[in-house]
């Protein structure tokens, strides 16, 4: 689960959700809060003003008539109910206290007409002062006691509060089950990522992938995809380098016994001249396989481009071959004329001797080789001309390919120096291009001038 | 003996076919598939070996083509492909036997000496004997009576071919075909010249010579 260690994509979802819901909760708590409060103050407001009205309806003339007594029972259910409004009520005559409720006040209290809202007894009160004018003037007095949130709405809070939180850890779990749930496919499909390995690049089925996971799991297959072809390439040219190694060396091992055998010191010498070429020829290999292992992938970065002479670059490669030229009786003709061009000097190098040592290998004795360089507009081309056979037209891309060789010819190279030579010109965005001689084959290699 | 080595690489070939000599085994070398197919409708060659990588196919098209014709002659491959699935495609394609390069030049010897042997079901022992003689075709070594015998390689391969035929007359061309690939020059006498040797060393009674025809030793001998 390297993917995910940070962020983790569970803890995230988990946070934002519950962080949202407890927002959304608890502006609906608030304002619930404030609204039920609102509505309970209008309550208060009701009844007070219901019981001044009921007071106001009293015959106030026979108020000495009556003799209130309350049943037992209910006294004492009104005493024992924490609900219960406390209602205390005055009426005033004038200056005289007419009737009061037994727990009311015995004196004036400063008031305004109507509703007001006052400190007693450490208790904040709704009182509501009506005075009926005339000359009989009566004052009536409701007071009810208004912090009845302490009462009923603050337990009744702390009770919806409690289900929250429950129902909090209720969904928390429920979200962490469905995240799991949810990223199981992710688990999965990093599972089976993590399975593959240099044996196993078989691409991960995506028919099974959820559909937001599938860009990543086709870009996973995609780089499977390549890194299995790199991977077989890779695979095939060892099989091929090695085969070519064992061969010369099969070969060297089979005529260093031949000699030992042999009793002719003439024929001996002869074989062991054998052993010496063979040793060249395994040199050589060892050396093609080397250059060609050197210019595999990313090996652009190390080129170095500078300024160089093409003429003294061919006149170096022509002197690395100076004695095969001549044993061969071969000719060859440089341009009079050099050409200066950007280029990666070292394997330049290696790519115009590999171009002359096949020109001289598969060219009859006493033939010509012939080098041209044409500086055009936007290209520079190095042109090639040898005297040979040719190589007939349907193998032309063939022959680039490493370790192909041309049925038919003698196998004393191995087949990869035209395709160093192909690595080298790519590199240098140049192209090669075989085509036919006057006589033999000709080979061109197109640098272009526009550097990019 | 006489040997087809296919062989598409140079030196190898070239070191393979002296060290064969050096035996006194008859060997044409040819270097392609196409040669190969030549040679083989040309001559009946007695061990064929056979490299796998050739320019123009596989050395196991040439195979496949004797094995489909009900041609059994023993088939050696000698190749640089060492992968376990080369070798088990190879032997099951009807090679006798698979050799993977770099290998000793003795170690190929005593192979084409098994594969003979295998070849004739009757030799199951690696000594040959006739009479009074024994022959060892690892050293080409003889000894009449268990006294060695000092016989030239080739005269070993005379007398080891006459004994392998006893009771049929030997062809004095076949005699040849044994001892020399068809790049060498024949002297007219050669196998007379060798009988002379052999007869020399062995006495004259053993081989007998049918006038025209060729030689033969007796079945009663063995």
């Amino acid at each position: 689960m390297q993917f995910f260690q940070n962020p983790s994509l569970k803890k995230h979802l988990l946070l934002l959700l519950l962080g949202l819901i407890a927002v959304a909760w608890g502006m609906v708590t608030v304002s619930a809060y404030f609204t039920i409060r609102a509505e309970m103050r209008k309550l208060l407001d009701t009844q007070v003003a219901q019981v001044a009205y009921s007071l106001l309806e009293i015959n106030l003339d026979k108020i000495h008539e009556y003799e209130a007594k309350i049943p037992e029972d209910i006294y004492r259910f009104l005493q024992e109910d924490r609900n219960n409004l406390d209602i205390r009520y005055q009426i005033w005559k004038g200056d005289k206290l007419l009737l009061q409720s037994l727990t009311a006040p015995d004196y004036r209290l400063d008031l305004q007409e109507g509703f007001n809202d006052i400190e007693m007894h450490n208790n904040r009160w709704r009182v509501l002062y009506i005075s009926v004018p005339g000359k009989k003037k009566t004052d009536v007095v409701v007071m009810a006691r208004h912090d009845i949130e302490d009462f009923f709405l603050h337990p009744f809070s702390e009770v919806i509060l409690l289900h929250m939180a429950a129902q909090m850890i209720l969904i928390a779990l429920i979200i962490w089950f469905a995240v799991n749930r949810g990223l199981r496919p992710l688990k999965v499909v990093a599972g089976a990522i993590g399975q593959r390995n240099y044996n196993d690049l078989s691409p991960i089925e995506e028919h099974m992938v959820p559909e937001e996971l599938k860009p990543i799991v086709s870009s996973v297959n995609m780089l499977l995809d390549r890194l299995k072809e790199s991977f077989e390439s890779e695979k095939q040219f060892t099989n091929h380098a090695a085969h070519e190694l064992r061969t010369p060396l099969a070969a060297l091992k089979m005529q260093a016994q031949v000699a030992i055998r042999e009793k002719d010191p003439v024929k001996q010498k002869k074989q062991l001249q054998n052993i010496v070429q063979g040793v060249n020829r395994a040199t050589h290999l060892v050396s093609q396989l080397l250059s060609l292992a050197r210019l595999e992938p990313e090996s652009e970065k190390r080129l170095v481009m500078s300024e160089i002479s093409l003429l003294k670059l061919t006149k170096s490669a022509a002197n690395d071959m100076k004695s095969i030229i001549k044993e061969k009786n071969i000719k060859l003709h440089l341009p009079d004329k050099d050409i200066a061009m950007q280029g990666d000097r070292p394997t330049l190098e290696i790519l115009i001797k590999n171009l002359l040592n096949n020109a001289v290998r598969y060219s009859p004795e006493h033939s010509n080789i012939r080098i041209h360089f044409h500086d055009l507009k936007e290209h520079v081309e190095f042109i090639l001309d040898d005297e040979g056979t040719g190589i007939p037209e349907h193998l032309r891309t063939k022959i680039f390919e490493r370790f192909y060789r041309v049925p038919g010819t003698k196998p004393d190279g191995i087949g990869v120096g035209l395709s160093i030579v192909k690595k080298i010109a790519e590199l240098h965005k140049a192209e090669v291009i075989v085509g036919q001689a006057e006589i033999g084959t000709r080979v061109i290699v197109m640098f272009s001038k526009i550097h990019r | 003996m006489r040997i087809l080595l296919v062989e598409d690489d140079e030196m190898f070939g070239e070191a393979t076919k002296a060290g064969l000599e050096q035996e006194a085994y008859a060997v044409d070398w040819v270097t392609e598939v196409e040669t190969a197919r030549s040679a083989l409708v040309s001559y009946d060659y007695d061990i064929i070996l056979l490299d796998l990588g050739l320019p123009d196919g596989e050395g196991t098209a040439v195979l496949k083509e004797l094995r489909t014709h009900r041609n059994g002659v023993p088939v050696l491959i000698m190749t640089a492909r060492d992968a376990l699935h080369d070798k088990v495609t190879g032997l099951d394609t009807g090679a006798d036997d698979y050799l993977v390069k770099p290998f000793d030049l003795d170690e190929l010897y005593a192979r084409i000496r098994a594969i003979s042997r295998r070849k004739d079901r009757t030799s199951v022992a690696p000594d040959i004997i006739c009479g009074e003689l024994r022959l060892d075709p690892a050293s080409l070594k003889a000894w009449q009576k268990n006294v060695l015998i000092d016989l030239g390689p080739k005269e070993f391969r005379i007398l080891q071919h006459l004994i392998e035929k006893a009771g049929k007359i030997v062809q004095k061309e076949k005699l040849q075909e044994i001892l020399y690939s068809w790049d060498h020059e024949i002297e007219s006498n050669a196998i007379e010249v060798h009988m002379h040797r052999i007869r020399k060393k062995l006495g004259k009674d053993l081989i007998k010579t049918i006038r025209g025809v060729g030689y033969m030793i007796e079945e009663k001998q063995i």
